[in-house]
């Protein structure tokens, strides 16, 4: 189940912790005062693999409000689930969905579908890699960490970039280079001679508070953090997407983009069909108007 | 060296629509057990979309039901005598002693998307730990067996020999209820330790909420339970590994 993600509210639907909100924020509260060294969630459910971030805040006593002020801590979340099916292969997990005539249909749908919900609706807490946020010059806007390796986002090892997600068929594996100290998060799929679908490296520091992340693009004014911050308990930490807050407004907007293209992938067969065939009739009968008027046209080029 | 062996193993499995793939460098692969059994997607979808159905149209569809004892043990054997796993668990060339441990979700539970009224959770839960040959006098074995759920904690060394990362739990003392644990002990394993804690979000967790109530947010909901948030809390503050990964569902 994944502890991060804030999404579609039917809780039937889409199993994820912030349905219960006490939960979430206690299991946050616990890791981050532990002071373990270096934690990072593990979790799945959800039929793709995603890479998953949120900034945590916990304001001091002793000092003003503000963003700077605070204690600052990152936690990564690495989900991987699927396989023997996933979204990219069909998300309904009979064997008679993938093996059947039909299969290729219900391939087609499921994997259009999510796809397509991923750049519709928003979700703040999934990472995207660098490779866009270039500057105007068209150089990454952030300074390579060393080797021209730039890696806590993603993107490492010919792997995929942009957004963190895969829908294909995968499993993890954390692999930990004790020299560099660093940790590398892979996600791979079926074919092992293609580069990982995800892959990215943090060191040990950043994963333990010592060393700084990527900044977020999560920017708030003071009377927005205190607005925040007045919800909180005593000594609780406040966890954000690295994307900041999703608008309602935003989120409505996606579902109903959603569901309309949802409504129309599933039929798009049905109207494939129907306008090759009535292309096909209408070669056959002759009695389209539009044929009628090529016909006439011919007819006046050879005069 | 390591992917051209991998690569192999990986193919021959897939024939069956089924794989697993063995460690080699101080890595550790997570999958999901509930995904990669065909077999358990029968206790799959929501109860409430089947039940509406059936209503409709009597007999035409079948109705998902939650797993029973029986079932659950058939469809741990199906998977544990699986020719893929067995290779993996016993034929791996590069590997000896892997350990395999996990926690459960809702389709190894025995019902989709469930909780703490699945009426078998605690034989759900034992009949996990014996696929993955969990030992019983193991503290994990023993909170399962009192019904509390799948949860616990193995702390790796990779600076032993090959075969041996896996330090035992009293040596390790991350686990509350093992005995003679000595906070301020100074930790019998290296720097290149990785503790995972693994948590049991099914066995104790509140029903979702019906009728319209599912779609706003439960405040008084819990996931793991009083006595596994407890044991959580206790056992990160006793962990002193280098990294500290935590697992569920």
């Amino acid at each position: 189940m994944q502890v991060h993600p804030e999404r579609h509210p039917d809780s039937e639907i889409v199993e994820t912790w912030d349905k219960f909100p006490t939960a979430q924020q206690r299991l946050y509260d616990t890791i981050l005062h532990s002071r373990v060294e270096a934690p990072f969630l593990i979790s799945g459910d959800v039929h793709m693999a995603q890479l998953l971030r949120k900034d945590c805040l916990k304001p001091r006593d002793s000092l003003p409000l503000s963003s700077s002020s605070a204690k600052y801590r990152t936690l990564m979340e690495l989900t991987t689930s699927g396989m023997t099916h996933s979204w990219g292969t069909c998300f309904i997990p009979r064997r008679h969905y993938h093996t059947s005539w039909y299969g290729p249909y219900a391939h087609f749908v499921s994997k259009n579908i999510m796809s397509f919900l991923h750049f519709v609706i928003p979700m703040p807490d999934l990472v995207i890699s660098h490779y866009y946020n270039n500057d105007e010059n068209g150089m990454p806007r952030f300074q390579l960490n060393y080797e021209g390796s730039f890696l806590e986002h993603g993107g490492a090892e010919g792997s995929k970039q942009g957004k963190q997600f895969t829908l294909d068929l995968n499993f993890a594996e954390l692999e930990f280079d004790w020299d560099r100290k660093e940790l590398i998060g892979r996600v791979f799929g079926v074919n092992l001679s293609d580069p990982p679908l995800l892959s990215a490296r943090w060191s040990f520091d950043q994963l333990s508070g010592r060393s700084a992340f990527l900044p977020n693009s999560f920017d708030l004014s003071i009377d927005e953090w205190e607005k925040h911050f007045a919800l909180l308990k005593d000594g609780q930490w406040m966890c954000t997407p690295v994307g900041g807050i999703a608008n309602d407004y935003q989120v409505l907007f996606g579902q109903t983009l959603g569901i309309i293209f949802t409504t129309m992938i599933v039929s798009f067969p049905l109207f494939l069909t129907y306008f090759i065939s009535t292309f096909i009739l209408s070669r056959i009968f002759m009695c389209n108007r539009w044929n009628q008027r090529s016909k006439h046209n011919m007819q006046k080029k050879k005069k | 060296m390591p992917f051209t062996l991998v690569r192999d193993f990986f193919l021959s499995l897939s024939q069956y629509y089924s794989s697993f793939l063995l460690p080699f460098r101080s890595s550790i692969f997570f999958f999901k057990y509930a995904h990669f059994r065909f077999l358990h997607t029968k206790h799959y979808l929501p109860n409430r979309i089947t039940d509406t159905f059936t209503k409709k149209f009597g007999g035409l569809i079948k109705r998902r039901e939650c797993a029973t004892v029986e079932s659950l043990r058939e469809i741990y054997e199906e998977q544990f005598t699986h020719p893929g796993y067995q290779d993996f668990l016993f034929h791996s060339p590069n590997n000896k002693n892997i350990t395999v441990f996990g926690t459960i979700d809702d389709h190894d539970y025995g019902c989709n998307n469930g909780d703490s009224t699945f009426q078998y959770s605690k034989e759900s839960g034992l009949a996990f730990l014996n696929f993955t040959n969990e030992p019983i006098n193991s503290p994990i074995y023993k909170r399962a067996k009192k019904g509390l759920g799948v949860y616990g904690v193995k702390v790796f060394d990779f600076d032993r020999p090959k075969g041996s990362h896996l330090v035992p739990d009293e040596e390790a003392a991350v686990d509350p209820d093992v005995k003679e644990i000595l906070v301020n002990r100074s930790p019998t394993y290296s720097k290149k330790s990785v503790a995972i804690f693994v948590l049991d979000v099914r066995t104790n967790k509140t029903p979702w909420s019906s009728g319209m109530d599912r779609f706003k947010p439960n405040k008084e909901g819990d996931f793991l339970g009083g006595e596994q948030w407890q044991w959580f809390e206790k056992a990160l503050s006793h962990s002193k590994a280098t990294v500290n990964i935590i697992v569920q569902g």
